[in-house]
């Protein structure tokens, strides 16, 4: 029970639809990267959500530090210390960049020091400095991206959690965002990493996670996953044939 | 052209009230997608708390501005906790809170009849049937201090949506409720507060209602479908919209009135409702749905 992240025996869905992830457990260790990889449907952006408290489990417990968040709200379980980007851009689109990055800090009590981490986040975004008061909406899509991984920075959270973040990116964004999320990962935040571009997110990350109708199949170094001719034609296959 | 500037200024005056009227209504539709249909019976009570203050106390329905808006804001808390929050998670929420609210109404109405009876009422305090010049126009001192308050109250909550951190977080709930939960913003919070925060402004609208038409319960009615064709004519959720929906509104159907007959001046407000659905549905600077 020493880990940052344990969820035990997860099970999780929709409404009164059926089980979408099924007595799932996962540990996750401070400054871990794991990318979980599997076919649509797998259950994996559910999990993040059911982790994330978006989606209330059905069964099962999810502890954080030591800490039983399973039955939190998804605003405490942030104010804890995990952070959430859904596939959607997380960014308020008719705020201005200052009043996204006022909200990505909205978690922190002490005013200086919110203060202090935007700035910070602009210093590693200038782009963000200069629009500030653009329309966040307005912004290309790559300006958006940054606001979004900006948060990250801002937040400093113990776990960051990125589902699918090269979807429906233009090549040239997929590359920045890699970028930003190995940076990320360096500062010695632990990530999950949802991604259908399963070699990118593996390479990306320390562990593999193989995700299939809602249970975990097997978990693997990042590495091994890769070189494993067996693996890849299963579950990589498509990507190898691009 | 004298008569023009008069109109002008007691259209402009008015069109404030207005919009401080739906200033709540417009809030509470933007963060919660609520259609508050219960609003202008929340402003008519406004209007009771500051009539009988002034009636049993002799105070100012100007000065007990904020003891309506808090009376009303309470009311408006024990409503939200009672019957919206737990249907928030509900798919067709916002359709729902059109039948809620109605049914509030209809008890708050019923409630109000029974109790005060539905005859005329209105605060007259000193400056009522005053009026200044200015030159040769002439403004009742009601009209223009009633739109001098409400213009205030409304740059305040401007000032506070536009730069607060929990006005910002109001913001960005209306824009996506997960992604502000997500950046830690109690969602359910906000909504409560925000409910409370239109609810007082009805409150508030309420006093200023109070002496300058004359009010009776079931009055709330005649207002529900003027208040609405302000907002949509603005945009359901925009503060802006509703603003410049009232102000253009009032003037023109005080135009209406004045030049052509005051039988058509309603006309004015369900006509614009009428066309803006059919020319531009979600009004001026509404909120895209989603």
């Amino acid at each position: 029970m020493n880990s940052l992240l344990n969820i035990n025996n997860l099970t999780a869905g929709y409404g009164y639809g059926p089980d979408i992830v099924r007595d799932f457990s996962l540990t996750l260790n401070k400054s871990e990267v794991k990318c979980i990889i599997g076919p649509n449907g797998a259950g994996k952006s559910t999990l993040l959500k059911s982790i994330a408290g978006i989606l209330k489990p059905r069964s099962g417990e999810i502890f954080f530090d030591g800490e039983k968040i399973s039955e939190k709200e998804a605003y405490q379980i942030m104010r804890l210390g995990i952070c959430f980007l859904p596939q959607e851009r997380a960014i308020f689109p008719n705020l201005t960049v200052a009043e996204n990055l006022r909200m990505c800090a909205y978690s922190i009590k002490d005013k200086k020091v919110a203060e202090a981490r935007i700035k910070e986040a602009i210093e590693m975004f200038p782009v963000l400095g200069q629009r500030l008061k653009q329309i966040a909406g307005t912004m290309s899509g790559g300006q958006q991206q940054q606001l979004v991984y900006a948060r990250a920075f801002t937040i400093k959270p113990k776990i960051i959690m990125i589902d699918e973040p090269s979807l429906g990116l233009a090549p040239s964004l997929v590359e920045q965002t890699f970028n930003h999320i190995t940076q990320i990962a360096s500062s010695g935040i632990a990530v999950i990493l949802v991604e259908q571009n399963a070699i990118r997110g593996l390479e990306t990350a320390g562990y593999g996670v193989v995700m299939d109708l809602g249970k975990l199949v097997f978990e693997k170094p990042a590495k091994e996953v890769l070189q494993d001719q067996s693996l890849r034609e299963l579950y990589l296959g498509k990507a190898l044939e691009k | 052209m004298i008569e023009f500037l008069q109109v002008l200024i007691l259209g402009i005056c008015l069109g404030f009230v207005y919009a401080l009227m739906v200033s709540g209504l417009t809030l509470i539709f933007g963060v919660m997608r609520i259609v508050n249909l219960a609003h202008p019976i929340l402003i008519i009570c406004g209007a009771f708390v500051s009539y009988w203050l002034f009636i049993l106390i002799g105070l100012d329905p100007i000065l007990s501005i904020p003891i309506a808006g808090l009376v009303v804001a309470a009311l408006g808390v024990v409503i939200y906790k009672l019957i919206f929050e737990r249907n928030a998670a509900q798919q067709t929420y916002s359709e729902m809170t059109v039948l809620l609210t109605f049914g509030t109404a209809m008890v708050i109405d019923g409630i109000l009849s029974f109790v005060f009876h539905n005859t005329q009422r209105t605060t007259s305090p000193s400056y009522a049937t005053d009026a200044i010049f200015i030159g040769d126009i002439f403004i009742p001192l009601a009209q223009l201090y009633s739109g001098l308050v409400s213009s205030v109250i409304i740059v305040g909550l401007a000032v506070f949506l536009k730069y607060s951190d929990f006005g910002i977080a109001i913001r960005a709930t209306s824009q996506n409720r997960t992604s502000a939960e997500l950046v830690g913003v109690n969602v359910k919070f906000v909504c409560l507060i925000s409910f409370g925060i239109g609810c007082a402004l009805a409150g508030a609208a309420g006093a200023l209602v109070s002496f300058i038409f004359s009010f009776f319960p079931s009055r709330h009615w005649e207002w529900i479908a003027i208040m609405m064709s302000l907002v949509v004519l603005g945009g359901m959720g925009s503060l802006k919209g509703a603003v410049i929906g009232a102000i253009v509104l009032s003037v023109v159907s005080s135009m209406v009135g004045a030049f052509i007959s005051p039988a058509w001046s309603t006309m004015v407000f369900f006509l614009s409702l009428f066309l803006i659905l059919i020319i531009r549905p979600k009004g001026l600077f509404g909120i895209q749905s989603d």
